[in-house]
């Protein structure tokens, strides 16, 4: 039997030992240490990463009076979880993170009930009315694109409007005058009607400014998928003229109920709450809380003004860039949301 | 009397090639045997990706060595079908903005191709279509009409994006044969493979085509455990699910100040 000589020359179809298991590659290029599956984002991340993340935010949380989620929701996404559960759990960790600074700044009076109640209310409405809007956008195709640039407008107005302040009022203590420039008097709002006394705040104004911040607020929270302290602290620093301890607290109060209730909506509607992610996060993030708060007893108002306001600008720039650059790879994969 | 000897002579001599042909049609036609080291794949709390490895054998093997060649072994394992948006984004007026966008029904999730040698060579391009293995071969068809060129591009799209998130592969020495008949081929199941239950198809060719039929197992990708559990709650009970979470939260917000008040 000769017939194997004339078999034309193949390469060996031996292959052993096996390659080395392939790992998924990740967005930031880490190597993971410690995995942990996410039953509803479906990925394994690192539970140091995740938690360092929440620890992170957390402690800006605590010394800003932000909950944090303009922060943790981009970052989330950067790290591969869905879009959807992304907004939705980081919704979930902003309550952890706004409770534990809330009761740190209670603790040390810094919280004004009525106004927190008041744009609460506010904010119940415009979030319902956000839900609305949002669902229209997901039908037309862009709700990327309209969160993508709510982001940036706000951010970017919101972030500059307190650098530029708050380097003047740093400049001004420098040159040894008092850094007080926030109590000038409230021009039009003063003349609004259904005044009420917040004594917390040292204020006599009418509930209609705060109302209205409240809808504005809810109607962003729902469309950014954040608590809303980024705008609810400089709003009322620089339209209400509340004293900066005060407002931190305040917006704190406020940010539990408006997560809270966009958490419990998210996981109703969406199923899009991811309860292992949210728990690693709340772990690192009321921890980091906890620190940020007394860290910020060090720092002076206009000094933390102007570091939130760096942040803030930092994450708009980040996402303009974005918008804006040519992205490494023109085509996305989504599943297809039922009756777009 | 001389035609009576040919015919003699005829019916005598063995024809080689004739005596051959004969003795291969006599032979017992080739099956395929195999199984998947795993048929059931624990997706837990510690789940980062795992190795499946898939074995068979070629019964009625005519191969006498596994370097032989006679045979092509193609191995496609695919994940639950989804239906899936491609997006294509366009700069309009200096922005990155999503401009065109189709829907593709059955989809798989996930899509590997393992064979003893690259696919186009195994088998006719209408069969290898018929039967779905390659990414040349695997129909990928928007849902809505539209132009060749840009059915291609959102095609070619979905299968880079897909190779990208190690969801697709294709491996033209993803299979080796180990013994005359025996084969094994190894499949990478990466932490984002999507849960549920995969097929896995293993098709047998000789000299381009398709021997015997192939044969088919499944293996299935399932929460287990906690995660298991915290799935089931999320998707049965969302309102509750949701309650629990917001709950969690609030628990271990003051948690966190109960205990540092006392540090």
């Amino acid at each position: 039997m000769a017939q194997g000589l004339d078999a034309a020359p193949r390469p060996t179809r031996h292959r052993s030992p096996d390659p080395p298991l392939a790992q998924t590659p990740r967005a930031d290029g880490m190597e993971t240490f410690l995995p942990v599956y996410l039953p509803i984002a479906e990925l394994s991340v690192d539970l140091l990463l995740i938690i360092a993340i929440g620890a992170a935010v957390g402690f800006l949380s605590g010394l800003f009076g932000v909950g944090g989620g303009f922060l943790i929701t981009p970052l989330l996404i950067f790290m591969g979880v869905p879009s959807t559960v992304a907004v939705a759990t980081g919704s979930n960790q902003v309550v952890a993170s706004s409770v534990s600074g809330a009761l740190a700044q209670w603790r040390r009076g810094n919280v004004d009930f009525k106004l927190g109640t008041v744009m609460l209310l506010g904010g119940l409405v415009g979030s319902t009315v956000g839900v609305f809007v949002v669902a229209w956008l997901k039908r037309k195709g862009q709700v990327d694109l309209f969160i993508s640039l709510t982001y940036v407008l706000m951010l970017g107005v919101i972030g500059s409007l307190m650098l530029v302040e708050s380097l003047n009022a740093i400049m001004k203590t420098r040159k040894g005058q008092p850094a007080g420039p926030l109590r000038e008097g409230h021009s039009w709002l003063d003349r609004l009607p259904l005044k009420q006394r917040f004594h917390r705040s040292k204020l006599y104004v009418s509930a209609i400014p705060p109302a209205m911040l409240g809808i504005f607020v809810g109607f962003l929270s729902a469309i950014m998928g954040v608590g809303g302290g980024f705008v609810v602290v400089p709003a009322l620093i620089y339209m209400m003229r509340v004293p900066t301890n005060v407002v931190i607290g305040t917006s704190l109060f406020q940010t539990i109920f408006v997560a809270a209730y966009t958490t419990i909506m998210q996981a109703w509607q969406n199923q899009s709450v991811d309860a292992v992610l949210a728990f690693l996060l709340v772990i690192g993030g009321v921890v980091g809380a906890q620190l940020g708060v007394r860290a910020g007893q060090n720092l002076k108002g206009e000094q933390l003004r102007a570091m939130l306001a760096a942040i803030v600008l930092a994450v708009a720039i980040r996402l303009a860039i974005g918008l804006i650059l040519p992205p490494g790879e023109l085509y996305s994969l989504a599943p297809a949301v039922a009756g777009s | 009397m001389m035609r009576l000897f040919i015919t003699l002579l005829v019916l005598v001599i063995p024809f080689p090639s004739l005596a051959s042909a004969q003795v291969l049609s006599n032979y017992p036609r080739e099956t395929i045997e195999a199984d998947v080291s795993t048929r059931e794949v624990p997706v837990g709390g510690n789940f980062s990706g795992t190795r499946v490895v898939i074995f068979g054998t070629i019964e009625n093997s005519r191969q006498t060595t596994a370097d032989e060649g006679i045979y092509d072994i193609a191995v496609v394992i695919a994940g639950p079908r989804e239906t899936l948006t491609a997006r294509h984004k366009a700069n309009v007026a200096g922005l990155w903005v999503n401009t065109s966008s189709f829907t593709f029904k059955n989809v798989p999730s996930y899509y590997t191709v393992l064979a003893t040698r690259p696919v186009a060579d195994i088998a006719p391009k209408p069969l290898l279509l018929q039967l779905g293995i390659g990414f040349d071969n695997l129909r990928i068809v928007p849902d809505t009409a539209a132009g060749a060129k840009e059915a291609g591009d959102f095609r070619d799209a979905i299968l880079r994006v897909k190779a990208q998130q190690s969801l697709f592969r294709e491996d033209p020495a993803g299979v080796a044969f180990i013994g005359r008949s025996l084969f094994r081929a190894s499949v990478d199941l990466p932490a984002n493979a999507p849960v549920g239950e995969f097929n896995a198809w293993i098709y047998l060719f000789r000299k381009g085509e398709l021997v015997g039929s192939p044969y088919k197992t499944k293996l299935d990708l399932k929460r287990q455990g906690f995660e298991r559990t915290v799935f089931n709650v999320a998707t049965v009970y969302p309102f509750w699910y949701g309650l629990l979470s917001v709950g969690m939260a609030l628990t271990f917000g003051f948690l966190a100040t109960f205990l540092f008040r006392r540090t």
